[in-house]
């Protein structure tokens, strides 16, 4: 009888491995994942009894607080257009924006979920959140929703050569404090004003796209500095005919085309180029998110690459949708001789008692051209801001360079762009502005440009 | 003190339970530091006291000179004082009622215990089992229905289940009426082919074929019952027993085959159980619904991690029926993986020094009678922590020794005392092979051979 108690015995074994295995995987292998759940009611619960930590803007400006522990204290008192980027924390409506991308840090779990044993009875966890300092520049926020002057669009200031995002505003929002009240109505608006457009609104580029393909084109040795297109008006790609509404340019070269935005000499440009162009578009992250502490929109970038694909894509239209993160990132890389930095949004995060606990620095995220077809391109910008089309955006006192564009849309008139940079003491900043169905480029967004960058650049 | 004037042959267990003494102190001393802010509080009083249960059940062992295992009744007072730890943390207005069921359930261990022990138990079984039958349909016809299932006898106000008790009386039951199958005897010679029963001549022994009818009902009825979990602890533990005693593959077999049959049944007929299947199969297609409380469990393990959160920093509450069904799962999260792998040591070293004991017994009676035991206490170990843990469908059945209730408690430390009365003599007969010479092996292999046979003899008495 004992071998056949002795076979119970290894069953038994065999039995409590499992349950040791079992164990081990829930509260080794899962636990972090459980622990940090948003299902899990103890980070509710845990929240009732954490001082939130608060979010800064660059200069230590207070953007959102909790004036006691818990959610239902948290007042918002940044400047509106970035309401839409903070985004809000509620006990019930829950969170979002930085405040839910952000939430591991606020609410002070980020360091580590405390599970210490038994030494937690005697140390107590801590009961304040870490706090956020963000790169945004409060002033420069402001001018750029003085520019917006209540006009549906957005605004993304970037300093090209740190990758510290300045300013995103959108345009039109609502105050945290009223969208928890009047949530149902909040919701129910047309105009979407809980979207962060900056990030993730996604519009079609229009003629912004053009300083990306002819940065393209000169690396794929299509262009260079001393190559003349001869524009006769209009071309043919695949099915359709894409003309210039100024009529035909003549003999042209890069820079004049960029600064008149020839869409003949980029169609032409663009069937030349072929299957390359999309992928070398796709350098520019124009496919993808660009990777940010905050939630950004993917662009969507068809690698079709017949010939009525890429005359589309050659003036920024078709399937193409991008954010103006997207189009800021390649103006920031032209002016960075190629070069785009890593967009960066949280600057430091500083525990209760203002110990750093972490601190961005700068980083390459990619080298979509070289240097010396950024510098063609960026002196092409200069003379659209000098004698082109964007003439309305010059300032005296700075070198500015920029590209408009008039992106058409199903939704109405089309919407009005501008990307440019001003460069100033060394400083290089880069500004996307769109105004949604805000008609030509030239006339709505370019002349918005002057008060934002003079607010960065001249420190007032 | 009092054992000053005996001769104390329990120094093992007395090392061992003064350890865990000991241990429940400090969780206690923990216990009271994270609420009260004192080491020398309430909760240090309460989890002290749980234990010296035990200490007290030592002292009476060692009195009436039992000699039995000594392992045993620590690995209990472990398990205890774990359980009783994290329902003072659970639920402190329970822990007075919880305390009590301690002391009364050891009170009945000693009891059982030495009522095994001098074989007064023998042919006892069956009478248990017919009584656990009856009391059974009684509840049936005039229980009530606690969690899906109608197992519950009220009587003033107290409740009891009474399939609780009827897990024992299987056991004793099993021991007596297979102890007479010629398969269980030992081998003459360890080279020797081992005995095996076909299923026909256990069904020609009288007593092997009321136990079968028996089981049969019990089982039913607890299925009837609606407490489906309590049976499958049952099913399983009977059918394991039968195995050990017969050796008897195809029975295994058959019954795994009926137990699936019958599960599938249960599912079709009972929603409850039907709904605990799919909640086990998929927990998170269903989360805040049927599975509710296995996700719950699963934050609250993910939640303790490696060295849980400590007493007193979880909110173990957060799981429906914690102090009961799922206290595992309930203290893994103050107490962490390091904490969850140590009471499944502690319930893998009782029933695994339960079968070594049982493999060391006197008597095949007593053998089985240990077997039985250690089953049933294994298979709802099973149960329950991998209920817990997902590995297994939950079901509504306690941690031994450890989950709050005193039907639990008490049947559980019952079936602890049988058990611990079927090791008598195993140490003292290894003592004796140990001190014995070479020349006195012949001796002691005679002495095994005689009380075979009055086994043999005894259990032949029992099927006229």
């Amino acid at each position: 009888m004992n071998h056949r108690i002795s076979r119970l015995l290894g069953a038994w074994m065999v039995g409590c491995a499992v349950l040791a295995l079992a164990a081990t995987y829930y509260q080794a292998a899962m636990a972090d994942r459980l622990a940090a759940s948003p299902a899990n009611p103890r980070i509710a619960n845990a929240e009732k009894s954490i001082w939130r930590g608060s979010i800064l803007d660059r200069n230590g400006e207070i953007l959102a607080e909790s004036l006691e522990r818990g959610l239902d204290s948290r007042v918002y008192r940044g400047p509106g257009s970035l309401a839409p980027l903070i985004g809000y924390a509620h006990p019930t409506l829950g969170k979002s924006g930085l405040e839910s991308a952000m939430d591991q840090w606020l609410s002070g779990r980020g360091w580590s979920y405390s599970r210490t044993g038994l030494l937690s009875t005697m140390s107590r966890q801590p009961d304040r959140g870490y706090s956020v300092r963000l790169t945004i520049d409060s002033r420069v926020q402001r001018a750029c929703e003085a520019a917006l002057a209540g006009r549906r669009g957005a605004a993304v200031a970037v300093d090209a050569a740190s990758g510290e995002v300045l300013a995103a505003a959108s345009c039109p929002w609502v105050h945290p404090a009223l969208s928890e009240s009047a949530w149902d109505t909040v919701i129910a608006r047309e105009d979407s004003p809980l979207i962060c457009r900056p990030l993730v609104g996604l519009y079609p580029p229009g003629s912004t796209i053009k300083p990306a393909i002819a940065g393209a084109a000169i690396d794929m040795g299509l262009a260079g500095s001393g190559t003349v297109y001869d524009c006769r008006g209009s071309i043919r790609a695949g099915g359709t005919i894409i003309s210039d509404a100024a009529g035909a340019h003549g003999s042209i070269d890069l820079r004049a085309a960029i600064a008149l935005s020839c869409n003949t000499t980029f169609v032409h440009l663009a069937l030349k180029a072929g299957p390359g162009l999309p992928e070398a578009l796709s350098g520019f992250y124009l496919g993808g998110a660009l990777p940010l502490d905050a939630p950004t929109a993917a662009g969507m970038l068809s690698s079709e690459a017949g010939d009525d694909a890429l005359g589309q894509l050659a003036i920024g239209q078709g399937d193409l949708v991008v954010t103006p993160l997207h189009v800021a990132m390649i103006a920031a890389a032209v002016v960075n001789h190629g070069v785009m930095m890593r967009p960066r949004l949280v600057a430091e995060i500083r525990s209760a008692d203002g110990a750093v606990v972490t601190r961005s620095s700068p980083g390459v995220l990619c080298v979509p051209m070289s240097a010396d077809a950024a510098r063609i391109v960026a002196a092409g910008m200069r003379d659209a801001v000098e004698w082109g089309t964007a003439r309305a955006a010059n300032l005296p006192e700075y070198a500015v360079g920029g590209k408009t564009g008039t992106a058409e849309n199903p939704h109405g008139a089309p919407h009005a762009w501008f990307v440019g940079y001003a460069q100033h003491a060394g400083r290089k900043v880069v500004l996307a502005i769109i105004i949604e169905n805000g008609g030509s480029g030239g006339q709505a967004a370019a002349p918005l440009a002057g008060g934002i960058f003079r607010a960065v650049l001249s420190g007032r | 003190m009092i054992m000053r004037g005996l001769r104390c042959r329990r120094d093992t267990e007395r090392s061992l339970v003064g350890i865990v003494m000991l241990l429940a102190g400090l969780s206690g001393i923990s216990l009271s530091l994270a609420r009260s802010g004192s080491i020398f509080g309430w909760d240090t009083v309460l989890c002290f006291a749980a234990a010296t249960a035990f200490a007290v059940a030592h002292l009476l062992l060692a009195a009436a000179r039992f000699d039995g295992d000594q392992v045993i009744s620590a690995l209990i007072a472990a398990a205890a004082a774990l359980g009783y730890a994290s329902i003072l943390r659970l639920r402190p207005d329970l822990a007075l009622r919880q305390l009590s069921f301690i002391w009364i359930g050891v009170g009945v261990m000693v009891a059982a215990a030495l009522w095994q022990s001098k074989g007064r138990a023998s042919g006892s079984g069956m009478a248990l089992a017919a009584g656990a039958a009856a009391l059974l349909l009684v509840t049936l016809a005039f229980g009530q229905e606690r969690g899906g299932a109608r197992s519950w006898v009220f009587i003033g106000g107290m409740g009891f289940q009474p399939s609780e008790f009827a897990k024992i009386a299987c056991a004793l039951a099993g021991a007596d009426a297979l102890s007479a199958l010629p398969a269980c005897r030992k081998a003459p010679l360890p080279s020797a082919a081992p005995h095996r029963a076909s299923l026909g001549q256990m069904w020609a022994s009288r007593p092997v074929r009321a136990v079968f009818v028996v089981w049969f009902a019990i089982v039913a009825l607890t299925v009837l019952q609606r407490d489906v979990g309590t049976a499958a602890i049952i099913y399983i533990s009977c059918v394991a027993l039968a195995y050990v005693a017969s050796g008897n593959r195809h029975l295994v077999l058959g019954a795994a085959a009926l137990g699936a049959a019958g599960v599938g049944l249960a599912c079709r007929f009972f929603p409850h159980v039907g709904a605990r299947f799919a909640a086990w199969s998929n927990p998170w297609a269903d989360a805040a619904g049927s599975s509710y409380q296995v996700v719950q469990a699963f934050y609250a393990l993910g939640s303790g991690g490696m060295l849980g959160r400590g007493y007193g920093s979880g909110s173990p509450w957060l799981i429906p029926a914690a102090p009961t069904d799922m206290l595992f799962a309930a203290s893994a999260e103050e107490i962490g993986l390091a904490g969850s792998l140590g009471v499944i040591a502690i319930y893998f070293l009782l029933v695994g020094h339960a079968y070594a004991c049982a493999m060391r017994g006197r008597s095949p009676r007593q053998q089985l009678a240990a077997v039985g035991a250690a089953n049933i206490l294994a298979v709802q170990a099973f149960v329950i922590i991998g209920g817990n843990l997902g590995v297994l469908p939950l079901t509504g059945v306690t941690l031994p020794f450890a989950s709050y209730g005193g039907s639990s408690m008490i049947s559980s430390l019952a079936l602890a005392g049988i058990l611990l009365g079927s090791t008598v003599e195993c140490e003292s007969a290894a003592d004796k092979a140990a001190s014995a010479s070479a020349g006195a092996a012949g001796a002691t292999t005679d002495v095994d051979h005689g009380s075979d046979g009055n086994d043999g003899n005894r259990g032949g008495g029992d099927g006229r």
